[in-house]
Order: C-alpha cells, then sequence, then structure tokens
C-alpha cells in the first residue's frame, strides 16, 4: 500500500473515530438531557392534576357535608324515614343539586339504606344497605372511590357524609354520585402535553377509571398492567419508559393517591418526546458525515502535499540511477522535507562534482598511460632495432664461421 | 496484513454466530401436550361465556397447555356431573353450590362470572311496575331459583307476599306478551328477546333492593383443586385474562360464540350476542373488584335468604364454599 493511501486512510479512520465519539457522547448527554426535561415536565403535570383532582374531591366533599348540614337544619326534631317529608327532602335535594353541578345525583338513605329521596325518583326505594359508602358513610364522611355503578350503568364515585339531628343522632346518610366527565375533563386538559400526552387515573384493580382521549368507553373497563402501573400500585411514585395499555413506547411518571386509592399517570409516546433527539442524532449525523467528508478531502490534499517531494525524490534518484547528474529537485515546502531534498541535490551536486573530478582524473590518468604507452613503445621499437641489429651480426658471424668450416673441410 | 488478520477475524465471528443461532433457527418446535378439560355449561352457547371463548379461541388455554371442550347445558344434574368426574369445571347458580355443600358433595367455586345477580323481573311498560311492591295483585312467571331473589326482594321492600302471585313460567314470554303474567322473570340478557316479545318494558332488579347473588360460578370439586391445583390454576389464569379482553373488545367477544356448532347456536344472532354481552358487563365487571372476585358477605347472604324460605334446612359454612387463591396468585402474578 502507497504512503499516500495509508495516510488517506489513517486520516479518515481517526476523524471517523473522533466523530463517532464525540457525537456518541453528545447524543446520550443530548438525550439524557432531553428525557430529563421531559420526565421533569410530566412529574410537574402529575403534580398539578393531582392538586386539581385532590382539589375537585375537597370541593365536592365540602359541599355534601354543607348540603348535609343544611338537610339537617330542614330535619331538625323530623325522621328522615317518614314519608311525609319526602316531598320536602327532594325539593331541597334539587335545589342543591342545581348549585352543584358536578353531583349528578343526591340522595338520602334512610337507617335501613333505602333511599328514601332522590333527586332521580326512580332511584327512591332501592336498598343500598351494602354499599361502603353507606356503610362507612353511617360514621363519618367517606369517597367511595372509583366504582360501575348499576344504576347509572356508568361509572361512578359516590361522596356520602351522615345526617344527624340537633341532639347529634344520626338519622340518615346523604350521598352524592360525582359526575365522572367533569374529573375526566380535568385528566384530558392536555397543556405541556403534546399532541400524545395524557393523564388518566387507574384504579388499585388495575382498571382505568378516566376516560382515554384514544379510545372511549375503556373507563372501568380497560385493565392495565403496564410498567407504570404496577410500580405504581405498589404505592410508589416515579417514571419510566415502558409500553403503554396501547402498547406504544411512551415515557410515563405516575403518582399513587393513597387517599382515593388510584394512580396518576402522565405519559407521551417517546416518537414525540425523543422528536428533538432524532433531530439531535440527524444533525450529528450530518455534521459528522460534513466533518468527515471534509477530513476526508482535507487528508487527501495532505497526503498529497506530504507525498508529491517524496515522489520527487524517487523520481529524482530513479534520474540519478539512470546517470541523469542534472536532475534536481524542487521542493518549496518549508519543511523537513525542502530540507530533504535540498540535501538531495546537494548530494546531488556534490556527486556530480566527484563524477567529473573522477572522469577527469581518467582522462589525465589515460593520458599519462597514453604517453608512457609511446614512450615505451619508442623504447621497445629501439630495443628491437638493436635487436635485429645484434642478431643480424651474430647470424652474419654464425654464416661466416660456418663458411670458415666448409672450406676449412675443402681445404683438408 | 494486520487489515488480513482483522478481516478475518471478523469472518470467524460471523461464522461462528451462524452456525450457533442457525440450528435454533431451523429447530422445529416440538408441539406441546395439552391436557384436556371439559367444562359443563349451565346454558346453551351464548355470550355469555365470551370470557371463555375469547381465551379458547384466542389461544390463552392453549398457551397454559390446555384443550378445552365446552359442553352445553343438557338437563343434567351439574353437580352429580362434577362429583362424577363426567367435567372437570361446571357452571353453577349460588344456591345449587349452597345446596350442594348442604348435601355433602366436595365442591367449590373458584371464579364468578356474574358477579351481580343477571336474574331480574320484566314487565310491560304500561303496567308502570317499577318497584317491588307493585307486584302486589300481579302474577309474576317464575322458575327454578328465580322463586327465591324474587321473595327476598318483595319481602326486602315492604310488600304483602300474600298479594303476589307467583307462578311456575316457561322459557318463552308469550305469556306476559299475551297478559297471562304481568311480570315474568328471566336473566336481564333476554332483555332484547322480550322487547321484541312485548314492546317497551321495565325491569326490576333484585340488587337494587339489596337482594343479590353470584351466577354462572366455576365450580370444581375440592379433588381436583387437591390433586391437580396446577390445571386448576391455569385453567382460571386464562379464564380471567380471557375475561378482560372480553371486556375490552366486547362486540368482538360476543361475536365469538357463533363459532361453536349446534342448533341453538343458529338461531343466535349477532345483534343479540352483543347485546348479552352489552347488558352482561356491568355485572361481570364492577369496577370495584377483580374480575371473577368472591366475597363472604354474599354467600352469607344466600344463605340466610335460602334458610328464610326453607331451601336450606341447615347453614353451612360459607368460608368452605368457594376459594379466591387462585385469583390471588393470578393478581399477584400480575
Amino acid at each position: 500500500m502507497k504512503i499516500y493511501h495509508k495516510l488517506t486512510s489513517l486520516f479518515v479512520i481517526v476523524s471517523l473515530v473522533a466523530i463517532t465519539l464525540s457525537g456518541y457522547v453528545f447524543f446520550t448527554q443530548g438525550s439524557k438531557a432531553i428525557e430529563e426535561r421531559t420526565i421533569a415536565q410530566l412529574e410537574s403535570i402529575v403534580v398539578l392534576k393531582e392538586n386539581q383532582f385532590d382539589g375537585f374531591i375537597e370541593e365536592e366533599i365540602e359541599d355534601i357535608i354543607d348540603t348535609g348540614e343544611d338537610l339537617s337544619d330542614t330535619l331538625i326534631n323530623q325522621e328522615i324515614g317518614k314519608i311525609a317529608y319526602r316531598e320536602d327532602i327532594r325539593r331541597s335535594l334539587k335545589e342543591n343539586l342545581e348549585e352543584e353541578p358536578d353531583f349528578i345525583e343526591l340522595f338520602v338513605l334512610d337507617l335501613d339504606g333505602k333511599v328514601h329521596a332522590s333527586t332521580d325518583e326512580t332511584q327512591e326505594g332501592k336498598f343500598k344497605s351494602n354499599e361502603p359508602y353507606f356503610v362507612e358513610g353511617k360514621k363519618g364522611t367517606v369517597v367511595q372511590s372509583f366504582y360501575y355503578d348499576l344504576a347509572l350503568q356508568q361509572p361512578a364515585m359516590t361522596i356520602s357524609t351522615p345526617v344527624k339531628d340537633e341532639n347529634g343522632n344520626l338519622i340518615g346518610v346523604l350521598a352524592g354520585r360525582v359526575n365522572l366527565n367533569e374529573i375526566s375533563g380535568l385528566m384530558a386538559e392536555r397543556s405541556g402535553l403534546g399532541e400524545t400526552g395524557e393523564t388518566y387515573l387507574v384504579n388499585k384493580f388495575n382498571f382505568m377509571v378516566t376516560e382515554s382521549r384514544f379510545r372511549r368507553g375503556l373507563a372501568l373497563k380497560k385493565a392495565i398492567y403496564t410498567e407504570g402501573v404496577r410500580d405504581c400500585l405498589k404505592g410508589n411514585s416515579g417514571h419510566g419508559q415502558y409500553n403503554n395499555y396501547r402498547d406504544i413506547p411512551v415515557i410515563g411518571t405516575h403518582v399513587w393517591i393513597p387517599e382515593r386509592e388510584v394512580c396518576l399517570l402522565a405519559e407521551i409516546d417517546q416518537e414525540e418526546a425523543f422528536a428533538l433527539i432524532n433531530t439531535l442524532k440527524n444533525n450529528i449525523l450530518l455534521v459528522g458525515i460534513g466533518i468527515v467528508t471534509m477530513v476526508s478531502i482535507l487528508s487527501i490534499f495532505l497526503s498529497r502535499r506530504i507525498t508529491k517531494p517524496i515522489n520527487k525524490l524517487i523520481k529524482g534518484t530513479e534520474e540519478i540511477g539512470k546517470g541523469n547528474m542534472e536532475t534536481r529537485i524542487n521542493v518549496k515546502t518549508n519543511d523537513e522535507m525542502e530540507t530533504l531534498a535540498n540535501a538531495f541535490n546537494q548530494t546531488t551536486e556534490d556527486l556530480k562534482k566527484s563524477r567529473e573530478e573522477l572522469e577527469k582524473y581518467n582522462r589525465e590518468l589515460g593520458r599519462r598511460v597514453k604517453e608512457r604507452t609511446e614512450e615505451l613503445q619508442a623504447r621497445v621499437d629501439e630495443l628491437e632495432k638493436f635487436h635485429r641489429l645484434t642478431v643480424g651480426r651474430e647470424l652474419k658471424m654464425v654464416e661466416l664461421k660456418k663458411r670458415i668450416k666448409e672450406l676449412e673441410g675443402g681445404s683438408k | 496484513m494486520k487489515m488480513k488478520l482483522i478481516l478475518g477475524f471478523l469472518i470467524v465471528v460471523v461464522l461462528v454466530g451462524v452456525v450457533a443461532l442457525l440450528p435454533g433457527y431451523f429447530q422445529t418446535e416440538k408441539p406441546k401436550e395439552l391436557t384436556t378439560v371439559k367444562v359443563g355449561f349451565s346454558w346453551v352457547h351464548e355470550a355469555q361465556y365470551a370470557g371463555l371463548y375469547w381465551a379458547d379461541q384466542k389461544g390463552l388455554y392453549e398457551v397454559e397447555g390446555l384443550k378445552v371442550e365446552f359442553l352445553p347445558y343438557e338437563h343434567t344434574d351439574l353437580v352429580q356431573d362434577l362429583v362424577d368426574g363426567n367435567f372437570d369445571f361446571v357452571f353453577l347458580q349460588t344456591d345449587a353450590l349452597l345446596q350442594a355443600r348442604e348435601n355433602g358433595l366436595p365442591v367449590k367455586a373458584i371464579f364468578a362470572d356474574y358477579r351481580f345477580m343477571p336474574t331480574c323481573y320484566f314487565s310491560k311498560k304500561e303496567y308502570n311496575i317499577l318497584r317491588p311492591k307493585d307486584m302486589e295483585s300481579k302474577t309474576v312467571g317464575v322458575a327454578y331459583s328465580e322463586r327465591y331473589p324474587l321473595i327476598a326482594m318483595l319481602k326486602k321492600a315492604g310488600a304483602n307476599l300474600s298479594k303476589v302471585n307467583i307462578v311456575d313460567r316457561e322459557y318463552i314470554y308469550e305469556p306476559l306478551a299475551n297478559g297471562t303474567y304481568d311480570v315474568e322473570a328471566g336473566w336481564v340478557t333476554d332483555g332484547d328477546i322480550v322487547k321484541s316479545a312485548v314492546g317497551e318494558y321495565n325491569v326490576i332488579h333484585p340488587f337494587d333492593y339489596g337482594v343479590n347473588w353470584y351466577a354462572d360460578l366455576i365450580t370444581v370439586t375440592e379433588d381436583t383443586i387437591n390433586n391437580n391445583p396446577e390445571i386448576v390454576g391455569r385453567f382460571l389464569k386464562a379464564t380471567a385474562r380471557g375475561w378482560q379482553k372480553a371486556m375490552e373488545n366486547q362486540d368482538e367477544a360476543a361475536l365469538l360464540t357463533l363459532s361453536y356448532g349446534g342448533e341453538d347456536i343458529e338461531q343466535l344472532k349477532p345483534e343479540h350476542l352483543r347485546f348479552v354481552l352489552r347488558v352482561s358487563s356491568p355485572l361481570i365487571h364492577t369496577g370495584d373488584q377483580h374480575i371473577g372476585w368472591m366475597e363472604s358477605k354474599v354467600f352469607e347472604d344466600t344463605q340466610e335468604m335460602l334458610l328464610d324460605q326453607g331451601v336450606m334446612n341447615k347453614p353451612v359454612n360459607v368460608e368452605d364454599i368457594y376459594t379466591v387463591e387462585f385469583l390471588e396468585k393470578i393478581h399477584g402474578e400480575e
């Protein structure tokens, strides 16, 4: 792999890791902050709704107590069970009901639990002796929390209080059925809950007791076993992320209201709550991609900047290898690469000079050798000449001697 | 070189993962062996059993390892059938359960389908019979145990019992339509049938006058509870869940009745089935307790009523006739 590629890859990988890590940290911290903000918002809504709910019930309790006292005044020295006074009581109840539209029915029970007078005359004569609001209502003011009222054929909540004569003797029980639409209305108010948020109440038997804003008719029909409800019914208050009763992932907070034995939940779809987080995620992704792209381009540029002089050096070396001592490398980077290139050029220059001197020396040497050779040749020639001369004389002497011998032999 | 090593390592990891996961992915699940249980109904197939139908058709029983057979009422003695082992579970009314215990039969209620009595008393609108006292000088048609709450209600409401003409009735509303009866007993689930027979009508509910009992009690033998508590628990868990879902999805649940064949089913119309479950739901699911929950007070009051009317001769310990231990366990788990 070439240095250029290595450098480019390195820069891109390093930038990717850095961006991923910083993006992750930024994203998790951002998400946490957004989640915490959502939970804080839901918690404040839960507190607000709890106060509204408590306030509403307290107000209704006061109304029932006041009505009971009015009734006691009306019935001083009179016994509720007497038919003669039924119409008076009914009239009184109806007048009170007109003033208290949060109730849908007001009725008085005699000591046997029989409805003696009611704003709904069809209920008169019916027995409520087993109803908790009657049994407990004889002892003091009580709220029978959410239940399905068979007479009304709808979910109800009944508040009752003892009715006493001037001597403090119990003469009956006054009860009022609270209009649950008012409570559902309180819960349905969605300010601060966005598009998907809702608050609702769940009783201790896991049943939703106020209407869902997404599906009508679930009050006291829908049993809910979500993580939030489970924790709440243990008497805890808290928050969490879980699938709600519609099986939609939500962020939810809950609070247990022991006096009413109900759980108040505020939930918002995670999709909506985390929309900001998703935007943050997309932004981080976009910025990350942008940075990585820029870093990639920069890394290409930088790699080229680093590898270009190296490539020049390589080429220069190759040229010198071929014997082109005129090769010079032009690098103007103002850094070690320029120093290296200058050193290379200097070395090349020095090498060139050395080579030229060597060549000059060679040439001189050649000339000297030639001169010496010529001198030697002359000497050799002279010697050869002398040799030839000397050898010729000797040969002549040998010839002469031979002739002499021959002559001497012929003479014999 | 290093890159090649990393790549090689990754390939090995992926291969190991695939090899490890593939067998599980393709493994065919061994079919669960289901335990068959027989349930004897107190009536023909009707939307009043919608919770059980839901549990059956939506696979809740199967999840609990059960195959449940529903057997509609055929005028046999359900208590004896249960004791004889012909059924594993039967539906009884409170009076029948109390009498069974009085007779020493070891049966116990584990779930109350109707927490409020569905028995009521119909009359034509124009008769203006709005309260028990209005039944004085009137003829009231009753059958089986419809007589007991009527008498209890009349007494409680202060009506003169001797002035009420109580006669035996058939399971039709023709006598009410033709004026033979002024009042006719029935279940609240008959409301639409009564309306088609007589037009607009008034209805008096005993529970409005402090008379109540549980209806359609799912009952088992003590032997089953002691020897097969697991099956009882699993059956009840699926049934309770089935009822919850049926309450949430009433129209759908009511129409599940149609899936069970038979002559009676052919006569059932979807509108009627939906009506049955709609009027039953407040009596089944009261909101102030878990579905199916039972309290001793209701059994005590019923026993008192039956003793008062001479239907029972001696009291039984009401704590022995029912148990909520299975429901407690189910809701504890939830």
